[in-house]
C-alpha cells in the first residue's frame, strides 16, 4: 500500500521521518490559535499526527522582541531535545545585538537562523542582515527567511545572497508566497543556486504546485513545513501525503532532506 | 471515508492559468481523492455573467449525479426584475445552492439589495454560499442571516483571518456553517466543534485553486470521533441537501 492509501485509511505514518522545518510557538494577536500552542501542546499534536521533530522560531522572535522569544524556544529545546529544535530569531533594527545573540544561541544548541524581512520591514539584502549571513557562513548554518511577493523578501533577492554566502543553506519559506510568480521565482532561485531550498509551508500552496516543483527541480531541494501553531499543521501535511509525487519523493520532502541539512551542520 | 465537497469551481479565470478547469479534470480528481459528490459553480458565472455562466454550467453538468450545480447570482441583471425568469427557473429546478460575490460584482449582501432572491431561496431551502472575504459589512450579513433562520449560510474560503469573528457568528446564529478548505486555525475544528457542534463544518476543497489533500488530512487526523469525522466529510452537507424542497 502506498503512502496515500495508508493515509486515506487513517494511518499515522510512524515509520516515516517527518520533520517540520518551519514552526513557531505560542499565541499571536493577529490570528486565532485555539489549541494549546505551547511546546507541550505542540508535541502532543505532533505525537497524534506523526510529526517527529519541528524547528521553531517564536512568534516574539519574528515580531517585536526576539529576546524573550529565543529564551522560550531554548526552554522548549531543553524540555524536548528529541522533538524541538530552534532557530535563532534576530531583529535587523538592533544590529549591535545580532552577533552576541547568534553566538549565545549557537552555544545553546540552536541549529539555524530565522529572519522575517516582512514583519521587520527590512530588506533581506540590506546591511544589517549581512551580520547574520556572515555568521551563518562561518559556522555553516542554515537560514530560513520568510519570502513573499514584497520588495523586502521576494525569492529573487536570495540568488545574490546565496551566491555570496555559498556555505549557507538558504531556505525560502512559503515558496515566495504561494502564487505563480512567487513559486516560479523560488524554482528559478533553486535552479541557479545549489544552496537554496524551498520550504513549502503555505496555506495557499496546492499539491498541484508541489507536483510541478518536483517536475522542475526534483525532490531534494524541497522541505516540509507547516507554520504550526500559527496554522494547523494537518493541511500542509495532507498536501504532501496525498499528492501524486512518488513515495520516495514524499519521504525526502517530509524529512530526509531536512535530516541531511541538519547532519551537514554537525560536521 | 467518503467526501462531499461543497466548494468547487469549473472553468477558466481571468487572472491566472489554473492547473485544471474542466468537468473531466474534476471527476478525475474526485476519483483520486474519494470525493463522491461535489457542489460546483461556474467561473464564467463568477467572473463574466451569471446567466451565461450558469447556463453553461447546467449544460456541462447535464445529468451527472456526482457534480451538482450551484447558481452564482446577482441582483438586477435586468431593469425589469431582480431575478430573471431564467435564473428563477434554474434556482427552482436545477441548483443545489446559490453563491454570491457581492464585492466582485458590486452589490450589497444586505436585505435591501437581495431579499427578493433570498425569499425564493428560502422557499426552496437552498444553502447560500459566500466567500468570507466577499463580506464587506458583517452587520449587513448578520441582519440577513437573522432574517432567514431556515437558510443554511456557508462561509467558504474561511481562512485563518476569520478566526476571531467565528465564535461571535456561531454564538449568534445556528444556521451558519463554514467550509474547511482553508480553515487553517490551529485546532480550530476540535475546539470550535466541541463548543458549537461539528455540524458547523462542511468538507470543501476550494478546487481547483487548492487541492483536496489538505482538508482531507485535516479530517482524517482530527482529534474527534470517527462519526464526527464522517459528518464533516460527507453527512453534514448531505443533511443540508435533504432539506431542499423541489
Amino acid at each position: 500500500m502506498d503512502i496515500a492509501e495508508r493515509v486515506k485509511k487513517g494511518e499515522i505514518l510512524k515509520d516515516i521521518l517527518i520533520m517540520d522545518c518551519h514552526a513557531h510557538m505560542d499565541k499571536v494577536s493577529a490570528f486565532s490559535i485555539y489549541g494549546d500552542s505551547s511546546c507541550d501542546g505542540m508535541v502532543r499534536l505532533m505525537d497524534r499526527i506523526g510529526i517527529d521533530k519541528c524547528i521553531v522560531s517564536h512568534h516574539l522572535s519574528i515580531g517585536p522582541d526576539y529576546r524573550p522569544g529565543n529564551d522560550i524556544v531554548y526552554a522548549a529545546i531543553k524540555k524536548y531535545p528529541e522533538r524541538i529544535l530552534g532557530y535563532t530569531g534576530v531583529n535587523p533594527h538592533y544590529p549591535d545585538e545580532i552577533l552576541p545573540e547568534l553566538k549565545k544561541r549557537l552555544k545553546q544548541g540552536f541549529v539555524g537562523i530565522k529572519i522575517h524581512p516582512d514583519t521587520h520591514n527590512y530588506k533581506a539584502t540590506d546591511n544589517n542582515y549581512h551580520i547574520a549571513y556572515e555568521f551563518a557562513q562561518q559556522n555553516k548554518l542554515f537560514l530560513l527567511s520568510h519570502t513573499w511577493g514584497h520588495d523586502t523578501c521576494n525569492p529573487k533577492l536570495f540568488v545574490e545572497l546565496a551566491s555570496k554566502y555559498s556555505s549557507v543553506k538558504f531556505l525560502l519559506a512559503h515558496a515566495g508566497g504561494g502564487d505563480r510568480q512567487g513559486i516560479e521565482e523560488s524554482i528559478e532561485a533553486v535552479k541557479k543556486c545549489g544552496n537554496i531550498y524551498i520550504d513549502i509551508t503555505c496555506s495557499l500552496l496546492s499539491s498541484y504546485w508541489l507536483e510541478e516543483m518536483v517536475r522542475q527541480i526534483g525532490d531534494e531541494k524541497i522541505l516540509f513545513g507547516t507554520d504550526c501553531p500559527f496554522l494547523d499543521p494537518r493541511y500542509d501535511l495532507g498536501m504532501v501525503l496525498l499528492s501524486r509525487i512518488s513515495d520516495k519523493s514524499k519521504e525526502r520532502i517530509l524529512g530526509l532532506n531536512m535530516k541531511k541539512i541538519l547532519e551537514g551542520g554537525k560536521k | 471515508m467518503k467526501y462531499f465537497d461543497c466548494n468547487c469551481m469549473i472553468g477558466r479565470i481571468s487572472e491566472k492559468k489554473l492547473f485544471f478547469d474542466t468537468k473531466e479534470d474534476l471527476l478525475k480528481e474526485m476519483d483520486y481523492y474519494d470525493i463522491e459528490k461535489a457542489l460546483v459553480y461556474s467561473s464564467i458565472a463568477y467572473q463574466y455573467n451569471t446567466e451565461y455562466g450558469n447556463k453553461l454550467l447546467k449544460k456541462e453538468v447535464g445529468n451527472n449525479k456526482r457534480i451538482l450545480p450551484v447558481a452564482v447570482v446577482v441582483p438586477w441583471d435586468s431593469i425589469d426584475k431582480c431575478l430573471s425568469e431564467e435564473m428563477e427557473d434554474f434556482i427552482r429546478k436545477s441548483a443545489y445552492g446559490v453563491k454570491f460575490f457581492p464585492k466582485k460584482s458590486n452589490f450589497k449582501f444586505s436585505k435591501f439589495n437581495i431579499s427578493e432572491i433570498l425569499d425564493l431561496v428560502n422557499k426552496i431551502r437552498l444553502p447560500v454560499f459566500i466567500n468570507y472575504e466577499e463580506i464587506e459589512d458583517f452587520e449587513d450579513f448578520n441582519a440577513v442571516v437573522y432574517s432567514y433562520p431556515d437558510i443554511p449560510f456557508i462561509l467558504t474560503w474561511s481562512g485563518y483571518r476569520l478566526g476571531r469573528i467565528l465564535c461571535s457568528l456561531f454564538s449568534l446564529f445556528k444556521n451558519i456553517h463554514i467550509d474547511i478548505s482553508n480553515f487553517h486555525n490551529y485546532e480550530g475544528i476540535e475546539y470550535i466543534g466541541r463548543k458549537y457542534g461539528y455540524n458547523r463544518f462542511l468538507f470543501g476543497s476550494g478546487w481547483p485553486y487548492m487541492s483536496p489533500g489538505g482538508p482531507i488530512s485535516r479530517i482524517i487526523y482530527a482529534g474527534i470521533s470517527g462519526s464526527d469525522k464522517e459528518k464533516i466529510a460527507y453527512y453534514n452537507l448531505e443533511e443540508i441537501m435533504k432539506e431542499i424542497i423541489r
